[in-house]
């Protein structure tokens, strides 16, 4: 198979385990002693070993190794999961996950990066790594220490004329240390014959080696290839079960000191911990039982947790599901549109037909959506790092919550909002967020608190991120929009369109710039990016309390809810979302403001007219606004009256691409197909309130 | 020895005489052909949605089975006279590099073989031609072919002229 094929698998698995690792270790952070946690963290590390070695990736293998080495002497709690060691673990996985991304792109990666931290793990193994070997033969002797690995008995008996065929045992056994621990070993030296009889190129001696370790008996095999002819070996894998329970007597009868039935009956007079406790009256059989049965519940669960119930399908595989759905759709409209054309006398039974396929047909479209759709809690998990390191860096003290992970966004949307969140939270950490000493004096506690949380309301998710920090500062902003030019006159602003200044561009109030935000790019890009999305961004702030931030975004991207008009002979689509409520104004309420255009008085509101024929070159039945319909369209906190010649209604529509031959026109977003097989046009409000407000 | 020599020759008279389809139309008077392998399908004249800011040419989109695809005029596009669609007007459904595209064509007459030989360079008209689309000319009965290349026809400087006249529309 094509290495290049094998790589790209490579690096979407790690990159995977890798935000495992990443999201692991803050876990670990917070609960030192969560032994499951740590077990992901290694297992993890140990997949991008394993399979970037066999992908041919040494070098990102070995680095992974030494993680590895270091998570694994946490396992055996000879380390602790103290801050320095988890900073150093997450500096660890930033540098592989550089790697893999070199990989990706088929750059060649500065190894020379890794030998800063190859050093540091080093040191952390070395200063663990003397006591370990000595621990650690204790350990498996007393049989305490849960073993995750395996342990192997490996019977070795080489060929007498092993030198003469240039193979050294004992490197052998230095390769055996590589794939694992040495646990014990034992040479037998029973057919070394008399020295006078020494032939001193011949090999008398043999061993048992005990190998702890979590590769299979194949990789041992592996390491024997070279000397399989004329050398006896046997690998017998050393039952895990036995290993825990029995450790002693089996290390006790393997290595022939004991008989098994010694073992077994040492074993049948020992009794159980729950016994014991009964007969002391310290609790009650039923007690005991309760909470066995817990423990088995317990063990289940974690067993299930360990089996990934995801399975990873090519975007373009789902994407074609969803494109195929929505021709269903298509049809679908189109079919009921035929039927009822021709009301024939079957009709009757072909309306039960056609509803039950129309709800079979709503089913696949919603559950193929959902394919689409991911929980928020995989972006969220970044920013615990993010928040982390930030606040460090600034000397503030910061915790971050996260609520409502499980809410699902589609993915698409999910890419995109990631980079709006993290300029967003380092503005709560930058501007919003008080220094401890602040915070004390205000009567605050020392430590803030980010809120991030996501939630489901109608047919849009919403995210917030709420601070507690000083809340934004009217004077501050207005002061700094005038000194910049953005607005000449602070008479008559709301609070706020005030607030919303801050999503200008050019504009921050950080009186110094610094290397987290305040060079005023960060939150224009936070709106441009959620606009992109039809999604909006708001502010809640109160001074001295905090400031909420909150993003509320569409479902998904593909199907919209739409209101179908029509303009000239030409139908188009607006999404719903913008869609205040249409209206029929009287002639008396359009007037027309010296060169600042038409306005419609809407219950003592002026509003700006739009007149879309014009905006898209078409010839519309009625040109008085008197006598067509106007559509209040919001945008951005503001509204405008939308001219059109008709109301067709509400639909759902699939948005499509026009073709790539088709350039991006500013007043169009996209098209669908209607129930009678044209296309409309999807309009972009973004787009037509830019064009008519220049 | 002499076999292999046989076989190599066949192989060269092959590779001289080997034809391709062509599907030939009518625009106005004159006939044009594209390579039948660019050619998806030719379907009615369908409801064509017109697309606001394009270039004349670009007349809009159409459905094609759930598939929106853009259509052009090839007459408008090859700044000939265009007047209005007739019964025999069609549309080629064409692929090129870019994707698919709908070519509205007056008429689709055949599918001719042409062996790669009948189909002689182009001649220069000078700079006020443009003939870099055309791939060459062929003779059948009595009437001249303009052998298109489709791929040059879709992709040559004007779609990437429009591309950045919509790109300043924008700003």
């Amino acid at each position: 198979m094509d290495v290049k094929k094998l790589q790209g698998v490579f690096v979407d698995e790690a990159m995977e385990r890798l935000a495992e690792i990443e999201n692991g270790l803050l876990g670990l952070e917070k609960s030192p002693d969560n032994k499951e946690l740590l077990n992901t963290i290694f297992r993890a590390a140990h997949t991008i070993k394993g399979s970037g070695g066999t992908v041919g990736l040494k070098d990102i293998s070995s680095f992974a190794h030494s993680m590895e080495e270091i998570l694994d002497l946490m396992r055996d709690a000879k380390l602790n999961p103290a801050k320095e060691l988890i900073t150093v673990l997450l500096e660890a996985t930033d540098l592989i996950k550089e790697m893999v991304e070199c990989v990706a792109s088929d750059v060649q990666f500065d190894f020379s990066k890794c030998n800063d931290l190859t050093k540091q793990m080093e040191e952390i193994r070395k200063g663990k790594g003397g006591e370990e070997m000595k621990q650690d033969g204790k350990d498996c002797a007393i049989g305490s220490g849960v073993c995750e690995k395996r342990t192997f008995k490996i019977i070795f008996i080489p060929d007498h004329n092993i030198f003469k065929k240039g193979i050294d045992p004992l490197i052998i056994i230095e390769d055996l240390k590589n794939i694992g621990e040495i646990v014990n070993i034992k040479a037998f030296s029973e057919d070394v014959p008399k020295l006078s009889d020494i032939d001193p190129e011949e090999l008398y001696l043999r061993w048992d080696i005990f190998l702890k370790t979590d590769k299979g008996g194949a990789k041992i095999k592996e390491v024997f290839e070279f000397i399989e002819e004329g050398s006896e070996i046997k690998i017998l894998p050393i039952n895990t079960q036995k290993n825990e329970n029995l450790c002693i007597g089996g290390m006790l009868v393997d290595e022939g000191i004991v008989k098994p039935e010694d073992v077994d009956e040492a074993v049948k007079s020992q009794k159980k911990l729950g016994e014991i406790l009964v007969e002391q009256g310290k609790a009650s059989q039923k007690e005991i039982e309760n909470a066995l049965e817990k423990q088995r519940n317990r063990k289940s669960e974690s067993l299930k947790n360990s089996v990934s119930s995801t399975i990873r399908v090519d975007l373009k595989k789902l994407d074609h599901l969803i494109n195929t759905v929505g021709e269903m759709v298509i049809i679908n409209s189109m079919f009921q549109q035929t039927i009822q054309d021709k009301n024939s006398g079957m009709s009757e039974r072909m309306d039960v037909i056609f509803s039950q396929l129309q709800r079979i047909g709503k089913a696949i479209q919603e559950s193929a959506m959902s394919l689409r759709m991911l929980p928020v809690g995989d972006v969220f998990q970044r920013f615990a790092r993010l928040v982390r390191e930030l606040s460090d860096s600034k000397n503030k003290k910061i915790q971050l919550i996260i609520s409502g992970e499980e809410t699902e966004l589609d993915k698409g949307v999910l890419e995109k909002i990631t980079d709006p969140l993290v300029h967003i939270i380092r503005n709560s950490i930058d501007h919003g967020i008080e220094t401890s000493e602040e915070r004390l004096i205000k009567g605050k506690p020392e430590a803030g608190t980010i809120h991030l949380s996501a939630y489901q309301m109608g047919d849009s998710v919403y995210i917030d991120v709420e601070d507690d920090g000083k809340g934004l500062d009217k004077e501050k902003i207005l002061e700094k929009a005038v000194s910049k030019e953005i607005i000449n006159n602070t008479k008559g602003l709301t609070d706020e369109q005030i607030y919303d200044l801050i999503f200008l561009p050019g504009f921050s109030t950080a009186d110094k710039v610094t290397d987290v935000s305040g060079r005023g790019v960060g939150m224009d890009v936070v709106k441009k990016n959620i606009d992109s999305l039809n999604g909006r961004v708001f502010i809640r702030t109160k001074p001295g309390m905090g400031t909420t931030i909150s993003i509320k975004l569409p479902l998904t991207l593909a199907i919209i809810d739409g209101m179908a008009v029509l303009v000239g002979e030409e139908t188009f689509i607006l999404p719903i979302t913008s869609v205040l409520e249409s209206i029929k104004p009287n002639k008396e309420d359009v007037k027309t403001l010296a060169e600042k255009g038409e306005v419609v008085n809407v219950r003592g509101e002026f509003i700006p007219l739009i007149r879309l024929y014009e905006n898209l070159n078409i010839k519309p039945w009625k040109k008085e606004p008197w006598n067509a319909i106007v559509v209040l369209v919001s945008y951005e906190k503001a509204k405008y009256c939308f001219l059109v010649d008709e109301l067709l209604g509400q639909q759902q529509v699939v948005i499509k691409s026009l073709g790539r031959a088709i350039p991006k026109v500013n007043s169009i977003s996209g098209g669908t197909i209607l129930g009678d097989g044209r296309v409309a046009l999807v309009l972009d409000v973004h787009g037509i309130v830019k064009a008519a407000v220049k | 020895m002499q076999e292999a020599t046989m076989v190599r020759e066949t192989k060269e008279t092959r590779a001289q005489t080997e034809t391709r389809e062509y599907v030939t139309f009518g625009l106005n008077d004159e006939i044009f052909a594209i390579d039948a392998l660019n050619v998806q399908e030719i379907i009615e004249l369908a409801n064509i949605t017109r697309v606001p800011q394009l270039p004349e040419f670009l007349k809009g989109v159409i459905n094609l089975r759930g598939t929106i695809i853009p259509v052009i005029d090839l007459k408008l596009k090859f700044g000939m006279s265009s007047i209005e669609y007739k019964k025999h007007t069609c549309i080629i459904v064409a692929e090129f590099s870019g994707g698919v595209m709908g070519l509205i064509v007056d008429a689709v007459s055949d599918v001719l073989n042409l062996s790669q030989e009948a189909i002689s360079n182009t001649p220069s008209f000078g700079a006020k031609v443009k003939t870099d689309f055309i791939k060459g000319m062929a003779k059948v009965d009595n009437n001249l072919v303009i052998v298109l290349d489709v791929d040059k026809v879709l992709t040559s400087e004007e779609t990437s002229v429009i591309a950045e006249a919509a790109a300043s529309n924008v700003q």
